[in-house]
């Protein structure tokens, strides 16, 4: 028989003592948490010091690249410039159409008519034809009146004995 | 934070020596003795877990942030020494072209050689050329330029207008006005050509870049199609000494 000689009021209650090696437990797994934890963390912040000296490098690297081509970059923006800015000024009306109106009337004349006086702008053409005789008059009214204009307005019709017919147009596209 | 720790222990062992002078009770003692130490250390650990944790946690995000930022940069960085290299064959031996085409100033000059070389070419009579330089806000400018001639043939001068509306620099006409006087045809063409300002600085070297689209590469094409105007190439000549006389 095992003798205790420690006083009863010095020794520890049963349920303390269980409560104790719970606590020890729950200490030592607190402390291997600790530790598991700690090491982690300091893992996880020494590889990312890592990956970011690595990617500031590759960035001053690529920066060094883009600084070696920057004339390539400034010829490149000058010609996003340029185009950019001739894209918006022809897409302004200009008088093309006008002058093409007044090429393909000049062709289809063939001599035989005249042009007295013409002017246009960005919107219309106003021409003025001075023809010999009723059958060329029929003829240009004939080929005028085909063509896909916007508009067509007579805006003067005038006979004279001396030259022949006066006509004006008001023509748009 | 080993001085929580060593706190930790000190303020357990003051504790363990001074229980009667607190006046707890020697029965306790004992019962506190089991546990003080275990217990302690487990507040510790929750304490350095916390404050440790937290910390590391933290540095940790914001490295993350960082690293993620580092990538987002050096792809966008990538992607524009990408595009710099890869910019198609001849496209920026055209810079000069396009140049031409909308210079940043004395666009009328360039305009009104062309037209008057064209003009001569068909051997047409110039009467009067007038220019009217017009700046804006933008600093750009536009100039007006007036020219009368006088012609012998419609369609030679329908010829002409076309190829005026092909020159480099950019030259649109504005208005045109054509009377007969005297038996003589008489064109009065109005023709507005334009000076830009060039770009004064490039996007930050973070900014991403786009290459030409098909569009503008078209574009870019249509003005290379202009007629350019004809310089004079000075050859380089060697220096040369002239003989002393007085020798």
């Amino acid at each position: 028989m095992a003798i205790n000689l420690i006083p009863q009021e010095t020794k520890p209650k049963a349920s303390i003592l269980n409560l104790s090696k719970k606590l020890k437990k729950i200490a030592v797994i607190s402390m291997i948490t600790l530790i598991f934890s700690l090491i982690i963390l300091i893992g996880s912040i020494l590889i990312l010091d890592y990956r970011i000296n690595r990617g500031k490098s590759g960035q001053d690297n690529l920066l060094a690249q883009i600084k070696a081509l920057e004339l390539t970059e400034k010829k490149l923006y000058l010609i996003k410039d340029r185009v950019d800015n001739y894209n918006k000024l022809t897409s302004v009306k200009g008088t093309k159409e006008e002058i093409q109106m007044l090429s393909e009337i000049y062709q289809n004349l063939g001599g035989v008519g005249e042009v007295e006086e013409t002017s246009l702008d960005t919107d219309k053409l106003n021409i003025a034809f001075i023809l010999p005789d009723s059958q060329i008059l029929t003829r240009l009214l004939a080929t005028m009146v085909v063509r896909d204009y916007k508009s067509l307005e007579m805006a003067g019709f005038a006979l004279d004995r001396n030259s022949g017919y006066k006509v004006k147009f008001v023509i748009a596209k | 934070m080993p001085w929580i720790e060593t706190a930790a222990i000190k303020l357990s062992l003051l504790l363990l020596n001074n229980m009667k002078k607190f006046g707890i009770p020697v029965s306790l003692e004992a019962n506190i003795k089991v546990i003080f130490i275990p217990f302690v250390t487990t507040i510790a650990c929750i304490t350095i877990f916390s404050l440790l944790g937290l910390n590391g946690y933290k540095r940790v995000v914001s490295r993350l942030t960082e690293l993620r930022e580092l990538g987002k940069t050096e792809k966008l960085l990538q992607n524009k020494v990408d595009v710099l290299r890869n910019i198609p064959e001849g496209i920026l031996d055209k810079a000069d072209v396009a140049l031409i085409v909308l210079p940043e100033s004395n666009a009328a000059t360039y305009s009104v050689a062309q037209i008057r070389k064209s003009i001569v070419e068909y051997n047409f009579t110039i009467n009067k050329i007038d220019t009217k330089i017009q700046g804006n806000k933008e600093g750009s400018e536009k100039a007006l330029i007036t020219f009368e001639i006088s012609y012998d043939d419609e369609l030679r001068l329908m010829e002409l207008l076309g190829k005026i509306q092909s020159i480099a620099p950019l030259t649109r006409i504005e208005a045109l006005i054509v009377k007969t006087i005297n038996n003589v045809g008489v064109a009065e063409i109005e023709l507005v050509t334009y000076g830009l300002d060039l770009p004064t600085q490039l996007p930050a070297i973070t900014e991403p870049i786009v290459s030409l689209n098909e569009n503008e590469i078209d574009t870019l094409d249509l003005m290379s199609g202009l007629t350019m105007p004809q310089t004079t190439k000075l050859d380089k000549k060697e220096f040369i000494n002239r003989n002393n006389p007085f020798q």
